[in-house]
């Protein structure tokens, strides 16, 4: 993949937003527990990571730890639980302090 | 720590780049089965890529180069001057700056120059109020051009000034960005409501097409803080709230016994040797039946005297329909 194309990976392709209004923000979770709840920092993409062909919930922390959840339910808020992000047989974690 | 899925080293995989809170970028790089083991992305001299503060391995310790403090905490790549490569932009967590390191190599095999230009806002340095999360690479006002959306943290406690969300629009050209000052995507809110119904402080954003209708919305991590309604107390409920309130007065004095001998026997001993002693006296019986007893009693006391809370989750502003134009088609 060059880099002209990855760039399509970079920028979201929609329509022109200048001014954008927002609905009241919608709190996601997973069934009860609202997703990040025991993350320090949560810091979300919305992203297929497994390229399985639908996006998953990415959740990286302060920590260093990469967690992912899936799409269950209908509604913009229904997740399904947080789990570690396994990369092969491990889970992926960045270096921290 | 963001995130960002690009292909770093021009292999036509999927990378994983971010920087974390020892100073420094990382790189994952995509593999077949997922991502390899994240390593420090380096210069030209084979440092660290990092601003000033970072914190050093093998000494154990937190350490400067520069003697101004600035700590890069997050980390994107974006060809900067269009000449085919991906050069670095740096966020800085505590004064809200934004560092560009420029890659004189090619594609694949990235020449990090080591110096780090400050990256202009409305023809100033970057200075988002509150320190910066992370910032995103992408063109919201769909005018071809690649613009950056960034959080900020905030007050991380005591909540003032709260973070939000803001959009620098790229006013540049092609290979010669330029950004507009910061526009609220999600004006800071005041902490004094009673339920957890906004991100408050510590904003990550992330905008993308969430629900799928061709606009961008914003999902975004954070912390809620709110005060729960102070619920009105019988005879029965304010006496044992002082009852709970003594007793956990004595609970907190043995507390600061065991803090005391945690603090006398592991003076003059190194980060692990601290720890491993530290850790041996909070798991004897004594100390771990104070803590769960004073646990017990806080969630009581918490009821009958909420206090104001602090809570992560994630969160979707979803964008509203664009209102229809007078005089447009029916």
């Amino acid at each position: 993949m060059t880099l002209l194309s990855t760039l399509a990976t970079l920028a979201c392709v929609a329509a022109p937003q200048s001014d954008p209004q927002f609905a009241e923000p919608i709190r996601l979770m997973a069934e009860k527990t609202p997703l990040g709840i025991q993350k320090l920092y949560p810091s979300p993409r919305h992203y297929d990571i497994d390229r399985d062909g639908s996006r998953e919930l990415v959740i990286a922390d302060l920590f260093g730890h990469v967690n992912v959840a899936e799409k269950t339910g209908s509604g913009p808020a229904a997740w399904g639980p947080l789990e570690p992000f396994m990369s092969g047989k491990r889970a992926l974690k960045f270096n921290n302090w | 720590m963001g995130s960002q899925f690009v292909d770093f080293n021009a292999d036509g995989r999927i990378d994983y780049v971010t920087a974390t809170f020892d100073g420094s970028p990382h790189v994952a790089l995509g593999t077949a089965d997922g991502f390899a083991e994240p390593e420090r992305i380096l210069d030209t001299s084979g440092r660290r890529v990092m601003l000033d503060q970072y914190w050093d391995y093998d000494a154990k310790q937190w350490k400067n180069t520069g003697g101004e403090n600035r700590h890069c905490t997050s980390a994107v790549v974006f060809d900067w001057d269009a000449d085919g490569d991906y050069d670095l932009l740096l966020g800085d967590y505590s004064r809200g700056e934004l560092w560009l390191q420029r890659n004189e190599g090619k594609p694949g095999e990235p020449a990090f120059t080591g110096k780090n230009e400050p990256v202009l806002a409305g023809g100033k340095p970057f200075g988002l109020e509150g320190g910066m999360t992370a910032p995103r690479l992408v063109d919201w006002d769909g005018d071809g051009k690649m613009d950056i959306v960034a959080g900020s943290y905030g007050s991380a406690y005591d909540a003032e000034p709260p973070g939000g969300v803001y959009w620098f629009r790229n006013v540049g050209q092609k290979g010669a960005p330029e950004f507009a000052a910061a526009q609220a995507l999600v004006a800071p809110t005041k902490t004094t409501g009673t339920e957890a119904d906004r991100p408050n402080v510590g904003l990550y954003a992330d905008p993308v097409d969430y629900d799928g209708d061709g606009d961008l919305d914003l999902v975004v991590g954070g912390y809620s803080i709110w005060t729960p309604k102070k619920p009105k107390l019988t005879e029965e409920q304010r006496a044992r709230l002082v009852e709970i309130k003594a007793e956990l007065g004595e609970l907190m004095k043995q507390q600061q016994g065991f803090f005391a001998t945690v603090r006398e026997q592991t003076k003059g001993l190194d980060k692990d040797e601290a720890r491993e002693v530290s850790q041996k006296l909070y798991s004897t019986d004594d100390y771990r039946a104070v803590s769960k007893t004073a646990s017990a009693l806080r969630k009581e006391q918490a009821k009958l005297e909420p206090k104001q809370q602090r809570k992560a989750s994630v969160w979707v502003y979803l964008r509203k329909p664009a209102a229809a134009a007078p005089g447009g088609s029916r």
